[in-house]
Order: structure tokens, then sequence, then C-alpha cells
């Protein structure tokens, strides 16, 4: 006898499952475009599926990027992942080493106990009983924490506890019911008949003393599998699309498949692979603050139902803290700007836009400032100092007019817009022709290398430029006994990965400190472009909270190396608030000015 | 000479009887906010497009409450969003969110 009605709850909700799942999956693979395809073809039979395959047990099922942030977190998904799917295996194996068929409904190996109720004598039946018992125990204890976390997440070292939304708790609920369904009608099973392992067993002793008991036992099992439909029906709606999905998304990933602002079906499977589990979340500046909540684990959970407000798409400062943490490795930030887009009307670029910039010669060197330069003119004048100190030859790219990279339209979600004003200034560097651009404006910087083809010219930031020459003995600086703090640009160091140059220069001209959050969990200043409608208030909140974290190290100066963090910061600050270029012309030392009189830039200006 | 990017305009008719729908009033733009201007030029002084297009974000302002809205929405889509103005504006106000919501809404 293999069949109850109560099974039928739990089929339903499989086949509707999987139904929806081809509902949700198919498309992807159809709106794929050609080359996303071909890449598919190219490395699905490939050593690229190996290493796909050990990153899903690393991360689907052992959660490692979890445990290292969070350790208790990190076994709660584990408890639920590993022992879930243990659970479902060794049932298979059990169903199959009883029944010597493979072929048994798919409902059997669930509900085993009942249909097969005491003791049996088949090969390794003893250990089933007690492996089975061993993965509910594991899952009921990855529970236990999950139940902590949500009433005292402090006691789990979550600061905050994410508000999901109601469809998203029902599936909470039908998950947490679940598991202690099981082990109750399990054991109510044991009770009865006996047979069961070292919790249902016991578990089942304890309750053959309550009278009557054995008249739950269809109720129980009724439950358990309502409750396992109902989590099914509700998975495809819910936050819990993560599980299947976070394994397609590895597969694509490995396959070359990339989430950027041309490509969109990554951005879908990125978005259901969310689990919501809120590491964004403690460390976004904008909730330390208490000030909105536009973080990915809010805004991915409503985009997901379609009901993102305009402050998720412009309440956010594109720091790329959260993208840092997430165990995922959501793109939180470039699907933020796609949807941007999506609400921008197009814009044709006005016919005046077209920067028109004063015939300059060739040449090897060109300075590039950037709007932001020109508010902050001190940057591009120290700069003048350190390059004429060196001996170097120099154009300075917008000395008569006001060149802009495109980065702010394109944060603001008016990419294509960016992209056009990005292509003017690509082709003004081209018909100079540098070899090597420099640029004193993270923002630019990162613009341009992203996006701009510029193959005969090597762009540079300052900083790494300034630390080649220094590098090369290029430019001799003298080191006073200051204490200098160094403040991350996110566009400099989280986006473009440039954290030691600066370093490097501070290193050389003054002591540098380190402060508490830096290179990669550094703060962003308060300013950031893409923060459209980061109030005042706000803003300077977390400038406060910035320049607090910065003097924390015990820093006599600030030194940033973006003209917009300069800014912003030096508004708040009550120690000086300078730039890696304006720093420096304080400690070119005289005495060797005459060595560096070759007139070429260095040979390396990257250090290694 | 020194261009400063002022210039005088030609006369500009305005028919105070056929006002559109004042964007203050509409709800776009927030009253309290634009309320704190004190229309120093400031903005103007360091945007970007100034010279390129002539957007000046003081001058839509004051034509906007003389109820002279038509050029608006076309300065909106003039603007860089680089956040210049915000930064120098002596009164804090966040013009290129003004901008952007005049973008998107459909007056
Ligand atoms: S975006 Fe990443 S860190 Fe944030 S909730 Fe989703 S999975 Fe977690
Ligand atoms: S990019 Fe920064 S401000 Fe935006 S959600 Fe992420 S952490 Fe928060
Ligand atoms: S800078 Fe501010 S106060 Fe001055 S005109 Fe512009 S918006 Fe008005
Ligand atoms: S944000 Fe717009 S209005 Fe403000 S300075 Fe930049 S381009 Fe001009």
């Amino acid at each position: 006898m293999q069949f109850d009605w109560f099974v039928i709850p739990f089929v339903v909700g499989l086949v509707f499952l999987i139904g929806q799942l081809g509902r949700i999956y198919v498309p992807w693979f159809i709106k794929l475009s050609r080359e996303e395809k071909e890449m598919i073809r190219r490395h699905w039979w490939s050593r690229r599926t190996l290493g796909a395959v050990k990153e899903i047990i690393q991360e689907c099922l052992l959660h490692r990027r979890i445990f290292r942030i969070n350790p208790p977190l990190g076994f709660m998904h584990l408890s639920f992942a590993l022992g879930w799917f243990l659970l479902i295996i060794t049932g298979k194996l059990e169903a199959l080493f009883y029944t010597h068929d493979a072929l048994n409904p798919l409902w059997y190996p669930l509900f085993f106990k009942y249909f097969e109720p005491g003791r049996h004598a088949f090969f390794g039946e003893s250990v089933f009983i007690q492996l089975m018992d061993f993965w509910l125990l594991v899952i009921l204890g990855g529970q236990s924490i999950a139940v902590v976390k949500r009433l005292w997440p402090g006691k789990v070292g979550a600061k905050k506890k994410v508000q999901h939304a109601v469809y998203n708790r029902v599936a909470l609920m039908s998950l947490w019911a679940i598991f202690p369904l099981r082990l109750l009608a399990e054991s109510v099973t044991v009770s009865y008949y006996g047979g069961g392992g070292f919790l249902t067993g016991t578990l089942g002793t304890l309750l053959a003393e309550v009278p009557g008991i054995e008249r739950s036992q269809p109720v129980l099992w009724w439950a358990y599998s309502i409750a396992l439909g109902c989590f099914f029906v509700a998975m495809p709606f819910s936050r819990y699309m993560h599980i299947p999905t976070e394994v397609l998304l590895i597969l694509f990933r490995r396959w070359g498949i990339k989430n950027n602002l041309v490509a969109h079906t990554m951005s879908e499977v990125e978005l259901l692979s969310c689990s919501a589990c809120g590491m964004c979340l403690e460390v976004c500046p904008l909730n330390e603050q208490e000030l909105v909540a536009s973080q990915p684990v809010y805004f991915l959970e409503r985009l997901r139902m379609g009901w993102t407000k305009p402050s998720d798409l412009w309440k956010c400062l594109n720091c790329g803290r959260c993208e840092a943490v997430c165990p995922v490795l959501v793109k939180a930030n470039t699907i933020r700007l796609k949807e941007k887009q999506k609400v921008l009307p197009a814009i044709t670029p006005a016919e005046g836009e077209r920067v028109k910039i004063p015939a300059i010669g060739q040449g090897r060197l060109l300075l590039y400032s950037g709007c932001m330069g020109k508010l902050v003119p001190s940057v591009r004048q120290a700069m003048d100092v350190v390059l004429r100190h060196a001996g170097l030859d120099y154009q300075w790219l917008d000395d008569r007019g006001n060149i802009c990279c495109g980065r702010p339209l394109l944060l603001s979600g008016q990419v294509d817009r960016g992209m056009a004003v990005l292509k003017q200034l690509e082709n003004t560097i081209r018909e100079i022709g540098p070899d090597i651009l420099v640029t004193t404006c993270p923002i630019c910087y990162n613009m341009i290398n992203k996006y701009a083809a510029l193959p005969f010219t090597e762009v540079l930031h300052h900083t790494e430029f300034l630390a080649g020459l220094i590098h090369d003995n290029r430019l001799k600086v003298e080191a006073h006994k200051e204490k200098l703090v160094f403040h991350d640009p996110c566009e400099l160091g989280r986006q473009s990965g440039i954290y030691e140059q600066p370093r490097e220069i501070l290193r050389c001209i003054g002591r540098l400190v380190e402060p508490q959050d830096n290179k990669a969990m550094s703060r962003c200043c308060g300013g950031a472009l893409s923060g459209l409608m980061v109030d005042m208030s706000e803003k300077v909140a977390l400038s406060e909270a910035t320049r607090n974290s910065l003097l924390s190290s015990g820093a006599q100066k600030i030194i940033t190396a973006c003209p917009l963090c300069r800014k912003t910061l030096g508004r708040q600050a009550n120690v000086p608030v300078l730039d890696v270029a304006e720093e420096l012309i304080r400690h070119l030392s005289l005495s060797n000015q005459e060595t560096a009189k070759e007139k070429s830039p260095p040979e390396r200006a990257f250090i290694s | 000479m020194v261009k400063f990017g002022f210039s005088v305009k030609d006369n500009r008719e305005i028919n105070l009887d056929e006002k559109e729908p004042f964007v203050i009033e509409a709800g776009v733009v927030d009253v309290a906010e634009v309320d704190r201007c004190i229309f120093c030029g400031a903005c103007s002084a360091v945007c970007p497009q100034l010279f390129s297009t002539g957007l000046s974000f003081r001058k839509q302002l004051l034509s906007a409450r003389r109820g002279l809205t038509s050029e608006l929405k076309i300065a909106a889509g003039e603007c860089l969003m680089c956040n210049k103005c915000q930064l120098v504006c002596p009164r804090d106000i966040n013009i290129r969110a003004i901008w952007l919501n005049l973008l998107t809404s459909n007056i």
C-alpha cells in the first residue's frame, strides 16, 4: 500500500512548483542573446562546469561565504540546506534499499515511516533510521537559530532584523512548520509501531504514555503534507526561489555570462537568487543611520513584486558596500541602474551639449580633471606643481572647457545619454592621442576605464601615476611625522580596485594610519553622485559617521583622492581634508629637483 | 572680454491668464524646498552646462514663479546630474532631484 489521501497536498504543491519553475526558467534560456547561448554551448561540457559544481556545493549547501562573515548564520543556512538535501537523498536510498525498486512513487520516501511502520529487516536499516533522525536534528538545530534570529537578532551577531513582506512570511511559516511536524508525525507512528531512531524513537516512547495519541496520527501526517504543499506553492513567489535559482546562477556565471548594462537575463537570475539574507542591510551606511530602506534586500524584494518606489532607485549612494559582502554576489547596483533607466524617458542630447574643445597639440601626457576638478581647482593646481617639479610636460584637457565624462548621467539612470557624452570625450582624447591620460577624479577614471575604448592610451588615476613617479625615483619626497589617514573613495577603491597606490604615496610622506573601516569596507563620504534623492540632513549624518570612523585612527589629516569626497568631507571635518596631490606638494624635496629633469613619463606607472 | 554666461534676452511675453499648470503647484516640485532659494546664482555659476546650453536653475525657477514654465522640461533634459550646484548652494537645494522629478513627471 503506497498511497493515502494525505499525500495529495504535497503532490499538488510539487507539481505546481515544477510548473512555475518551468514558466520562469524557460523564457530565460530563450531570451539569452546569441553570444550568451554560444558561450553556454562552448562551456557546458568543460572544466568550468566542474568548478561550478564545486561552487554549488560550497555555496548552496555549505554556505561558506556566510560562514566567513557570521558563523551562527552560516550554520543556520547550512543546516537547512545540507540537512534537507541529505534528508532527501538518504530517504531515497532507504526506499530503494527496502523496495529494490528505483521507480517508487514521489511521495513514498517522504512518508516512508507511515507506509512502512515498525521495523523491517533490510540492508543497513538501522543506519538509515539513525541517519534520518540525525539530519532532522541538524535541520531543527538550524531552525532554532532562525527563531532566535527573528526574536533577538543581536544574539546571533545580526545587527538588524529584516522586515519581510507578508507573502515571504507565509512561506517562512510553512517552512518552519515542516520539520517539527515531520518529527511529531514520525514519533507518533513510532510510538504505536516502534522502530524509531535516537530522536523519533525517544520522543515516540515518551508520546506512547499519552492516552489516545494514536488518533492524532492521520492529523499530523496530513498537516506535514499540507505544510510541504504550502511551502512549494508559496516558493515561486517568495524569496525561497533563491534555492533553485542560485544553482542556475552559479552555472551561468561559470559559463561566462555576465550581468552588465546591456545583458538583461542575468539581472533576472540574480534578482531571484537573492536570499534576502540581510547581510547587505548590516553594512549599508544609509541603514546604520536608520535613514532609508533601499538596501538590496528590500529593493530586490520590492522589485520581485514590481513595487519599486523612487526612493529605492535614487536613495542609494552606489557605494557598493552591499555588493562587497553579498554571499550570492548579486550585482544589486547594476540591477538598480537598469531599473532607473526603465523609469526615465529617453532624452536626446541637446545640441549645445557637444563640448567644443580648443585645439591642443599632440602630447604624451594628458591631464583630465573633470567637472569636479573645476569645483576643487586646488587639486589641479597641485598636480601642476608636482608635474613641473618632476620636469614633465603635460597638457590639461579641460583647460578652457568643462568636459563631462558622462558618469553622473549614467548613475542617475540616463545611461544612453551618459554613454553619448563619454563618446565625445573619447573622440576628443583620441584626436589628441596621448600615451598616458591622468585623471584626478576617480569617477571619471572609473567611467573611462570601464566604458571608453582608448587602445593607445594608458588611463591612470593620479594616485597611480604619482605612486609610479615616486617609485621610479622621479619625484623626491620628504617624510614628515604627521599621522595621515586615507579615505578610500568608493569609485576608486571598491569599484576600481585601487587601494595600495595612494597608501604607497602616503607612506612615503608621512605616517599612515588605518581607520576602523578601510579598503573594501570603507565608508561613503555621503556626497556620492548616485544618491540623488538623499536629503542634505542624511548626507550630513553620513559624512559625520565617515569622519568619525576616519578620525578613530588618531589621524591629524584626512587624505583622499577624489574631489567630491574632498569637498563633502571638508565641510564636516574639523581637521584638514586634502587630496593626495595637495598633500604631496608639501613634501617635495627641493634639493633633488635637478635630477628629475628628463622630459618623459615614468616607465612603469603601476606599482606591482 | 571674459564671458560670464549671462546675456540680454529678447523680450518674452507672459500671459498670466493662460498660465500653464504651475509645476510648483502640481506637486512635481517640493515647494518648501524651492522657496528657500535666494536667487544668488551660485548654482548657475558652477554648472558645466551653462556655457554649452545655457542651463540655469536660477533663471528657470525665476521664470516658473512668474508662470513661464514652457522651458522647464527642456532645461531638465539638459542637466548633466553632476550635483555641483547642490554642493555650492547656500540653501542646500537638491536641484538635480528637481530636474529628475520634472523628467519623470508628465507635465
Ligand atoms: S542582495 Fe545579497 S546580501 Fe543582500 S539580501 Fe540579497 S543575497 Fe543577501
Ligand atoms: S550601494 Fe551603498 S548606499 Fe546603496 S544600498 Fe548598497 S550599501 Fe547602501
Ligand atoms: S545656488 Fe541655491 S540659493 Fe542660489 S540661486 Fe541656486 S538654488 Fe537658489
Ligand atoms: S547637476 Fe545639473 S544643474 Fe546642477 S550643476 Fe550639474 S549640470 Fe548644472
